[in-house]
């Protein structure tokens, strides 16, 4: 059974346009860079543009969320509202502690994620001489992948249990 | 006390009205109540008794209540108006008695009036 | 998603809620129509034997189940459409009745007059001119206050009439409330699983479909008196838009399935409880309306005429001298 969310998709860059990311079908991200970028850039770099573009395409696709959400309910929604009861508020406040990190390449590329709104990337400092741009970026899109796959299934696993059945 | 000609005509006035004029009316009473619906419980059922009223038609039988009573009403008013009309024509077809004038008049305004029906 | 097809969407949401829960509550994954148990990470085995597997889906298909009737009480309802033809011909009643160019006091709209009946206002003059008792007393009883009564025989035929534009009203807006909350428990089985708050709201514009008129005068009679009637919202005079009722829009929300499916039984209460509430408006306007008729028969019926019950041998008098 498909869900009208299953075919959810959103892209982001840097403002610089250097970085590029997609996430479509719910959580599948592929991450590509500028012709060149990836050869001049330094290691740091490279963290600072793609933990920008994290956030960047996490806002992309909360909007598109929301796009989504006010489709299928015939209703605007566009941001989360505040919580209004208890239950509502301790999810909020465990989601906001629930930490995920995806990793590629055995922890050469890791992203991780605190909340909702806290991302961070981490690469060896020799991962460009260890590996071609293609190589690259194919590892950030799986570590990326996995990490919204991982914050999925923490955001359910948190709401079963705070919710419990209501 | 009138008589001879003036009579026939007034006699002829109140056949007219017995025969024709109340008669129309009483059509449109008869055209009015075979107009209107007294049962909508064809068009008003639902299976799961949502509603009101009765638990299978709703509002139906209530509305069809209220409307009996105006078709009898409208009926009623026909039947009564075609009674009527009957009484004015039997009238004027009798009173002029040994009159022959108003007799001979009344006839010959007849004619002329002829039947609407 | 429309109202024929609820039978249908009930599958498609029972189907969803047994998928989503046996995820949630057991790691138990559909792909393509079947069921995989979850496996463990480490050894890549399943962490729970075909047998399990099937008694906890077949559990849960049961725990569910009762979604496959969630919609049934409206699978059958009255038809918009249907009331098209008995409005029409209520219509054709009002019309034939217009002894003058009535105003039908619900809508506020003019109904041309039936120039047939010009003939009462003939058959009066001329019985005018006959000075028996029982020619003065059709004057009296019939002629003179036909006006008034068939304007008030007019009045009831527009308040059927109404009634009728009421219900069509009422069960359009059912039908599209009922399929809008079908739509909404799919959407919020889609939904309730994102990282956000799964909150929807639900306006059940059945509400303000039937508008309670409380007093429709009437004609004449020794006391004023007035009928009960109902109008259909989008068919009521302006002095009555005051008593349109505005729907409320109703919030839900649910983070589970389950709280999902508790709020759409919720949903589809509330829902009951305005159709109930619109439809009574209707039942006590109609039994209001048939007890003032009962109760002042004279001012819709006249009686019968002495004329009338006395055919052979009418009291006409005699005519006055022209």
């Amino acid at each position: 059974m498909t869900s009208a969310l299953a075919e959810l998709t959103a892209t982001a860059s840097t403002p610089d346009g250097r970085a590029f990311a997609t996430i479509s079908e719910r959580t599948h991200v592929r991450m590509s860079l500028e012709p060149g970028y990836y050869e001049w850039a330094s290691v740091t770099d490279l963290e600072r543009q793609l933990t920008r573009l994290a956030r960047l395409l996490f806002v992309a696709r909360m909007r598109a969320y929301y796009e989504a959400r006010s489709r299928d309910f015939e209703q605007l929604f566009t941001r989360e509202p505040a919580p209004t009861t208890p239950l509502d508020e301790a999810y909020v406040r465990a989601r906001s502690e629930v930490v995920v990190e995806g990793e590629a390449v055995g922890g050469a590329v890791r992203i991780s994620a605190v909340g909702m709104d806290s991302w961070a990337v981490h690469l060896d400092r020799d991962v460009q001489q260890r590996m071609d741009e293609a190589t690259f970026c194919d590892a950030v899109s799986r570590a990326a992948t996995q990490l919204v796959e991982l914050q999925l299934a923490a955001v359910r696993a948190l709401k079963r249990q705070v919710y419990a059945g209501q | 006390m009138s008589t001879g000609h003036v009579l026939g005509v007034d006699l002829a006035e109140l056949w007219d009205a017995g025969q024709n004029h109340l008669p129309i009316v009483a059509g449109e009473f008869t055209q009015a109540v075979n107009a209107l619906p007294t049962s909508i419980t064809g068009i008003m059922y639902r299976s799961g008794g949502v509603g009101a009223g009765d638990h299978s038609y709703g509002s139906a039988p209530a509305w069809g209540e209220l409307a009996a009573t105006l078709a009898g009403h409208l009926s009623t008013t026909a039947d009564n108006l075609m009674d009527t009309g009957a009484a004015l024509v039997h009238a004027a077809n009798n009173y002029a008695g040994t009159d022959a004038e108003a007799r001979a008049e009344l006839e010959r305004r007849k004619l002329e009036i002829g039947t609407v029906r | 998603m429309s109202f024929e097809e609820l039978g249908f969407h009930a599958q498609e949401i029972y189907e969803m809620a047994v998928e989503k829960y046996l995820r949630d509550e057991h790691m138990i994954d559909e792909r393509d129509g079947l069921y995989y148990a979850p496996t463990d990470p480490m050894s890549g085995q399943p962490m729970m034997t075909e047998e399990v597997l099937r008694k906890t889906v077949w559990d849960t298909e049961m725990k569910f189940n009762e979604i496959h009737s969630l919609f049934n009480d409206f699978l059958v309802l009255p038809d918009p459409g249907a009331f098209d033809g008995p409005i029409q011909s209520v219509t054709t009643c009002m019309d034939a009745l217009c002894s003058k160019a009535f105003t039908d006091p619900i809508q506020g709209d003019p109904h041309p007059i039936n120039v047939e009946l010009k003939a009462m206002t003939v058959a009066g003059s001329t019985i005018d001119e006959w000075d028996g008792l029982a020619a003065k007393a059709f004057m009296n009883n019939f002629v003179i206050p036909f006006e008034g009564r068939t304007e008030n025989q007019f009045t009831v035929a527009s308040i059927l009439m109404n009634a009728l534009n009421a219900n069509k009203e009422l069960w359009k807006r059912a039908r599209a409330n009922i399929d809008d909350i079908a739509h909404k428990v799919k959407s919020a089985l889609d939904h309730y699983d994102d990282c956000g708050k799964n909150e929807w709201e639900i306006g059940l514009s059945v509400v303000g479909a039937v508008v309670a008129i409380a007093a429709v005068p009437v004609t004449g009679g020794a006391s004023a008196i007035a009928l009960g009637a109902v109008a259909s919202a989008v068919d009521v005079a302006s002095t009555f838009a005051g008593q349109i009722e505005v729907p409320p829009k109703n919030d839900y929300s649910a983070e589970s399935v389950e709280g999902v499916i508790a709020k759409a039984k919720q949903g589809i209460e509330d829902l009951k409880t305005e159709v109930a509430r619109a439809e009574q408006k209707i039942v006590d306007a109609m039994t209001n309306s048939s007890g003032v008729v009962a109760g002042h028969a004279t001012d819709f019926l006249a009686p019968r005429p002495t004329l009338a019950g006395a055919p052979g041998n009418p009291d006409v008098g005699q005519p006055d001298d022209d």
